[in-house]
């Protein structure tokens, strides 16, 4: 059962997080999509004529047939196509849909795109944007259940909806800012190794986190991600097609996906995150444990979610990641290496790009690309996606061998 | 006070009726007798299609919060410090809901609550709240 791990990501490219610009980015989503593809597909030394399958995320051009829409747009004749639609566990939910495909023998390369850019209505109102900033996760729409039990409450946008786990586990475990603040500041020290991440050139100290504004107690600006342009693309291919890769292949060994309930509130158990499940079935289709993990490429859209996933992904006891965070090192340099490009929270986080930037950090190091961050042994790396409020939640494992 | 009204349809009336006269009424399945939350037509533990209103005290207990130091929207931009809640209710759903008569450093999870009926500046509509009470 699960996946053979005979397909393995062989190229990538990604765009440098900017600023949403105040009118809107100026390249489409179609215009970003063909030039990260073009970019990824060089990079693994493939052309848009080997491609056979596509998998995307949202985009603004189009509500529907978007797989076909893109298509179009870049000239590929396809076998396999699809729109993941998991929000920030969308990227990591791509990955895995290609690699099954492939080992399914559906297609045998696949571009994954994750292009984030934001435009703007003819009434010069910023789409996805717009409806972001004011519903966030939910949907006001007729006959949904956030529009009529969430929302006239105010349960609505992300902030104040995860602080809402992070006081349960104050609750249940005890809370330690410091320790927080602490793996954030590791997190910014990548960022600093890595010219591409945002905060580049940027370092904080622990008083920093702590003393940026509340946004909803107990979590703190810096402890958040922002939200930013780029795109990001990676190629997925089979066996045959991997081994003329120019670079080593990062093969996809192990996945899980879990999902229960849109609204947190109704998860029976909020603190058990839908990531223990999925994590559990990725290690068990991989073969290897959590101890085997040379770099966790977290999901890091809040502090909290981090803290969460450690514990249910397996990678310490329950109510003690608190005490993780303060005994390890979460640096490129340290002894448990997460998020070695910065992570969302100081490489930023454009759009569902965001989560594949995570995807991609995880092949650079295995590929041995990482540069002034390159983690010495780097064969097997644990990669999360988080989508809405800890809603829906994937785990892959990458291996190098 | 309200500032986004509550997308009622038809099969979820009656649980906004029931709060106009200060009455909660929540769906019971006669199958396997779970409490269902929010109204469905098929019972989520069983799959049976014969649930039932029953009603019920509100009498709960809070189960997280948060406090939202800057508004959780624009729409909301008006009501400060903004206390967001899950209650879990005596007989064990949880719901979304807002914390009133209370500041948010008094707040404790697993405190116990009772409902307030808020009747909003929709004339219509009613919203289930819950402030402290320690006698409950």
């Amino acid at each position: 059962m699960g996946l053979k791990g005979t397909a393995a990501l062989v190229g990538y490219a990604e765009n440098k997080p900017e600023k949403i610009p105040l009118g809107g980015s100026k390249e489409t989503n179609l215009e970003m999509s063909a030039d990260l593809a073009w970019r990824a597909l060089s990079d693994a030394g493939l052309s848009m004529w080997d491609v056979d399958g596509i998998v995307i995320s949202y985009i603004d051009e189009s509500e529907m047939f978007v797989p076909s829409t893109v298509s179009e747009y870049l000239g590929t004749c396809l076998d396999y196509a699809e729109r993941v639609d998991l929000g920030g566990a969308g990227s990591a939910g791509m990955i895995w849909r290609a690699a099954a495909a492939i080992e399914l023998g559906m297609a045998r390369v696949v571009l994954c795109l994750a292009p984030a850019a934001y435009h703007l209505t003819p009434d010069g109102i910023p789409n996805q944007l717009a409806a972001w900033l004011r519903f966030g996760a939910s949907s006001y729409n007729y006959g949904s259940p956030q529009a009529e039990f969430d929302i006239p409450y105010g349960h609505v946008g992300q902030n104040a909806l995860y602080a809402m786990f992070a006081q349960r586990y104050a609750h249940c475990h005890g809370y330690d800012p410091r320790a927080m603040s602490r793996m954030v500041v590791h997190l910014r020290q990548n960022a600093c190794a890595n010219p591409d991440a945002f905060f580049y050139g940027k370092p904080v100290t622990e008083d920093d986190v702590l003393k940026s504004p509340m946004i909803a107690r107990p979590l703190h600006l810096l402890e958040i991600v922002m939200p930013l342009t780029g795109g990001a693309a990676v190629v997925v291919a089979d066996a045959q097609v991997a081994r003329r890769s120019p670079h080593r292949p990062v093969w996809v060994t192990g996945c899980g996906e879990s999902l229960v309930t849109k609204s947190p509130h109704y998860a029976d158990d909020m603190l058990e995150t839908p990531i223990g499940p999925a994590s559990q079935k990725a290690f068990n289709m991989a073969g290897i444990q959590p101890t085997d993990i040379h770099a966790a490429q977290i999901y890091d859209c809040y502090s909290i979610t981090v803290l969460l996933t450690l514990e249910n992904a397996g990678f310490c006891p329950k109510g003690e990641g608190m005490r993780f965070l303060r005994e390890h090192n979460f640096t490129w340099k340290g002894d448990f290496p997460m998020n070695t490009n910065g992570g969302q929270l100081s490489f930023g986080q454009p759009g569902v790009a965001g989560g594949m930037s995570l995807v991609i950090e995880a092949a650079r190091q295995i590929m041995g690309r990482g540069e002034a961050r390159q983690i010495r042994r780097c064969d097997n790396v644990y990669v999360s996606g988080t989508g809405g409020i800890m809603s829906e939640q994937v785990a892959l494992i990458l291996q190098g061998n | 006070m309200a500032v986004l009204r509550p997308r009622i349809n038809p099969s979820t009336r009656h649980f906004w009726d029931a709060l106009q006269t200060d009455h909660i009424e929540i769906q019971r399945c006669l199958t396997c007798q779970h409490w269902v939350f929010y109204p469905r037509l098929i019972c989520p533990h069983c799959g049976g299609r014969d649930l039932e209103w029953q009603r019920v005290s509100g009498r709960a207990s809070l189960y997280t919060f948060s406090v939202a130091d800057i508004p959780v929207s624009p729409d909301f931009a008006e009501e400060p410090l903004l206390t967001l809640a899950v209650a879990e209710l005596d007989e064990g759903m949880r719901l979304a809901t807002t914390l009133v008569q209370v500041k948010p450093e008094q707040v404790r999870i697993g405190m116990r609550l009772a409902p307030v009926f808020d009747h909003t500046t929709f004339p219509d509509i009613t919203l289930l709240r819950f402030s402290p009470s320690p006698d409950l």
